[in-house]
């Protein structure tokens, strides 16, 4: 038929654009000193002191410097913008003389002037960055004794504060932004999309969904990064990023399922860097729950679960059991303290001395979303029946979830932490200070004012020895009480290529490599 | 461009009026999904504020961010806010990304024109011509076939097919990218327009362009494919009716080439309800998009959408929900419009 004549002339095109690959090697021929990394989620936001995303933290860290950094791979505090600190015996005055001749990459001199207005910023806004500091250092506690000399006065002691200055939510930004301030947002709107720190890298371009494109800072004052460019592209399927990386089209990217490191271990030209984290996998017990309010059935939930079996099913191996609520590598952990294995016959015996030999009914509140919560439910679930407690596992979505945890409106959940900054204060006042209760960090409702002392004490210590022995006591409590299921700290895996060398892990700074120290072979 | 039959003055007052009409319309209608967007997306259960607050946030940070946001405030207090702020102009700040909304849309948007528009375009150019032979070969193989096609487009699930196309064209046989708008090394053209396919032209970066194609490929054969069914069948049955009718007989009598039959004749009067259709259609096109986006992280509007609705971001969810609203109302609006241009008879009164 002739109506369809022009179809024959359009369909041997299309057919030829579908079926031309590209000359090979043209995808992968990355320039040496450019590194693509494959995100499965994009960035929200630039502004460091807006965002609490690791996502966001990704893009912004080498952005920008802080007054002290993490040194390497530990959790040991070094200089960054700061040369030098005193700590007044009190704990509660932090004096930082600060490196000379440090500029900002808008060209605004980094002196104290401008540290104080970064932390004046951040505080001023309350976002959720400024959470860590909450209740200890407000504006009028930050003066400027000389142009390199700035000096934090805080409201109550506060011995993980030096450790704070390492965090994203840190990082110093130019007093330049206000150039860019609308209707005194401070200048968050220009913020959210550009960078304005002193760091390693800046942000180049960000398309958003799409990718995003740090450069390198060719003003920087320290050692200048081997890469020239980081290119963090959008990537939302875990299985076609897993693509990309064997094809080399990718040279690094998160996250991908155990299943998917797995089946890409041993495939030429990746490697899979494993080491252990500090992110925990742990059950909420509401303690507003008439049940859960009762030490023996907190214990005796404790010891029906098959901790092993959900490290077996669950992560295929890849976590360790926790011990207490401090993670291992943490300093402050107690390796001696108590750790609940799977014991039936004495969970049976606890719950039968609580009043409740033939069990009762609990919900268990999860996100069905994460696959991982999902899957330690059912196993939860089983290991309950077990013992007659009937567990009805409620899914809700991440907004809803949170809005519950926060009103206490659960009897059960499951739960992630990570450490914000490297101290087990993290662990410990977020985790039991009744004052807490809620998202802030109580997620078990605990209130016991023994705890709430002792908590409060080991952040007021300045005598390391002396707040080793208050964590010990806390981690006692913690367990015996059994406030939560401490189920376990997960290994943290990331895939590359075997071109990329120099990646430096710390487990502080999970989901953010350093971007400063890498390069890629040949 | 059209035909006038009657005298030009009376002809621009019933345009006038019916334009004014369907304004007026647009605007009830507008309202309307104002309206119902703001209380959906707010009695859902979930805390903005949470999210923005991070894991760990104290009750106060918590409250104070509530504060900011507004969300404190009785909701119709909320709605008045939002209105004016909207007579303004004003979209509102995007609770996720702290950028405007307004902002964000724009920068989205090119994303989703460029990948709905042109599979329109598929479906206006496969759609019509395969309508028209399944009409003309009525109950014979072609009109089989046609069938098939449109109905399974309906009929298989969008996310399905999208996996289906990436894990065979990407994934098995390497042909074509799995997501994105570009290739992992090549560089965007300077923004233009915003439009890839426009934007590498102007800056003459042919390595952009191609690549730009071959990522439009799957998810525009994707949306176009699931979008087709609707105007494959339109055009079948109109036609039919037309080609029964005596004028039809009339010019084949006369001895009129087939094709002009076919062609001149009968589709010509067929269009005018196919024009409804593919007016429709691109709202199912924007539907379609949302899981096209997804799926092949096509950084679009419906790709902010998705990540909009996760994080409970009204003044974003708000934002999309009307921008959408409002192509949708244009885009059939134009079409009412073209009605008189395909067929003179109608007129605007």
């Amino acid at each position: 038929m002739r109506v369809f004549g022009w179809m024959r002339a359009v369909v041997p095109v299309v057919v030829v654009l579908l079926a031309a690959p590209l000359p090979a090697g043209s995808a992968q021929a990355t320039p040496q000193d450019v590194l693509i990394f494959g995100s499965t989620s994009d960035v929200e936001t630039m502004d460091p002191q807006v965002t609490v995303d690791n996502i966001a933290w990704r893009a912004i860290y080498y952005c920008y410097d802080r007054l002290v950094q993490l040194k390497g791979s530990t959790t040991e505090v070094a200089p960054q913008l700061a040369e030098s600190w005193t700590i007044s015996p009190d704990g509660k005055t932090f004096t930082f003389r600060l490196r000379r001749g440090v500029k900002f990459t808008d060209g605004t001199p980094l002196d104290a002037k401008a540290v104080q207005f970064s932390f004046t910023r951040l505080l001023k806004m309350g976002k959720g960055a400024a959470g860590l500091w909450d209740g200890i250092l407000d504006a009028s506690g930050i003066t400027v004794v000389n142009p390199t000399t700035i000096r934090f006065t805080l409201k109550t002691p506060f011995a993980p504060f030096l450790g704070s200055l390492a965090t994203d939510e840190a990082s110093i930004v130019s007093p330049g932004v206000m150039k860019h301030e609308t209707g005194g947002d401070l200048g968050q709107a220009w913020l959210a999309g550009n960078s304005a720190g002193s760091g390693p890298f800046r942000l180049k371009e960000w398309r958003r969904g799409e990718r995003l494109v740090l450069e390198r800072n060719p003003t920087y004052w320290g050692r200048k990064p081997a890469l020239r460019q980081v290119i963090i592209r959008n990537i939302p399927d875990p299985a076609v990023l897993r693509d990309l990386l064997e094809r080399g089209e990718v040279d690094m990217g998160e996250t991908l399922t155990d299943d998917q490191l797995d089946a890409l271990k041993g495939k030429p030209g990746i490697t899979v860097f494993e080491a252990p984290s500090f992110l925990v996998t742990y059950l909420y017990l509401n303690n507003k729950n008439p049940y859960l309010s009762k030490v023996k059935v907190r214990q005796a939930i404790s010891y029906a679960i098959d901790y092993a079996g959900i490290i077996r099913g669950v992560k295929k191996g890849r976590a360790v059991q926790m011990r207490g609520p401090i993670p291992q590598g943490m300093a402050g952990h107690d390796k001696t303290v108590f750790q609940y294995t799977r014991n039936v016959a004495r969970a049976r015996q606890l719950l039968a001395e609580a009043g409740y030999p033939q069990g009762f009914e609990l919900s268990l509140l999860i996100d069905p979303g994460i696959r991982e919560w999902a899957d330690i439910a059912t196993i939860v679930q089983a290991n309950l029946a077990e013992v007659g407690i009937k567990v009805k596992i409620e899914g809700f979505a991440r907004p809803t979830m949170r809005a519950k945890l926060d009103k206490a409106d659960f009897d059960m959940a499951t739960g992630f932490w990570t450490p914000d900054y490297p101290d087990a204060d993290m662990f410990t006042w977020f985790w039991f200070y009744s004052k807490n209760g809620g998202l802030a960090g109580n997620r078990s409702f605990y209130v016991n004012p023994q705890m709430d002392r002792l908590v409060v004490a080991q952040r007021q210590e300045t005598d390391p020895a002396k707040r080793l022995a208050l964590f010990r006591q806390i981690q006692k409590i913690a367990v015996e009480d059994a406030v939560y299921v401490y189920l376990h700290q997960a290994i943290y895996r990331i895939p590359m290529r075997e071109r990329v060398q120099g990646y430096v892990y710390n487990p502080m700074l999970l989901f953010m490599p350093n971007f400063n120290g890498i390069s890629k072979r040949p | 461009m059209r035909r006038c039959r009657s005298s030009p003055p009376a002809r621009t007052t019933s345009m006038a009026h019916f334009l004014a009409r369907r304004l007026l319309l647009q605007f009830v209608v507008f309202a309307g999904v104002l309206v119902l967007t703001f209380l959906i997306s707010h009695v859902v259960p979930g805390d903005p504020a949470l999210l923005r607050a991070g894991p760990k946030a104290s009750a106060e940070t918590i409250a104070k961010i509530r504060h900011d946001m507004g969300l404190d405030r009785p909701l119709p207090t909320q709605l008045a806010v939002y209105v004016r702020e909207l007579l303004r102009g004003d979209l509102g700040t995007s609770i996720r990304t702290q950028r405007p909304v307004i902002t964000d849309i724009a920068e989205h948007f090119p994303a989703t024109f460029e990948l709905t528009t042109i599979s329109l375009l598929v479906v206006v150019a496969v759609g019509i011509p395969l309508g028209v032979l399944s009409a003309v070969r009525k109950d014979r193989l072609p009109d089989h076939l046609s069938r098939v096609v449109a109905i399974s487009g309906v009929s298989l699930p969008v996310f399905w097919l999208g996996l289906l196309l990436i894990y065979i064209f990407f994934v098995r046989l390497g042909w074509l990218p799995g997501t994105g708008r570009l290739d992992m090394g090549v560089d965007p053209p300077p923004p233009l327009t915003g439009l890839y396919l426009v934007d590498s032209i102007a800056a003459r970066d042919w390595e952009a362009l191609r690549s730009s194609v071959r990522h439009l490929l799957l998810p525009v054969f994707l949306l176009s494919y699931v979008s087709l069914a609707p105007v494959v069948r339109m055009v079948r049955s109109s036609m039919l009716e037309v080609l029964g009718q005596d004028y039809i007989r009339t010019a084949r009598a006369k001895g009129l080439a087939e094709r002009l039959v076919v062609y001149r004749h009968a589709l010509r009067n067929a269009l005018i309800p196919t024009l409804t259709v593919i007016g429709l259609s691109y709202g199912t096109l924007l539907q379609g998009a949302v899981v096209t986006e997804t799926i092949f992280a096509w950084p679009g509007m419906a790709y902010y959408a998705v990540g909009s609705m996760t994080y409970l971001d009204y003044p974003a969810v708000m934002g999309i929900t009307l921008v959408s609203a409002l192509i949708y109302t244009t885009v059939n609006l134009i079409v009412d419009l073209l009605y008189g241009g395909v067929d003179p008879r109608i007129r605007y009164d």
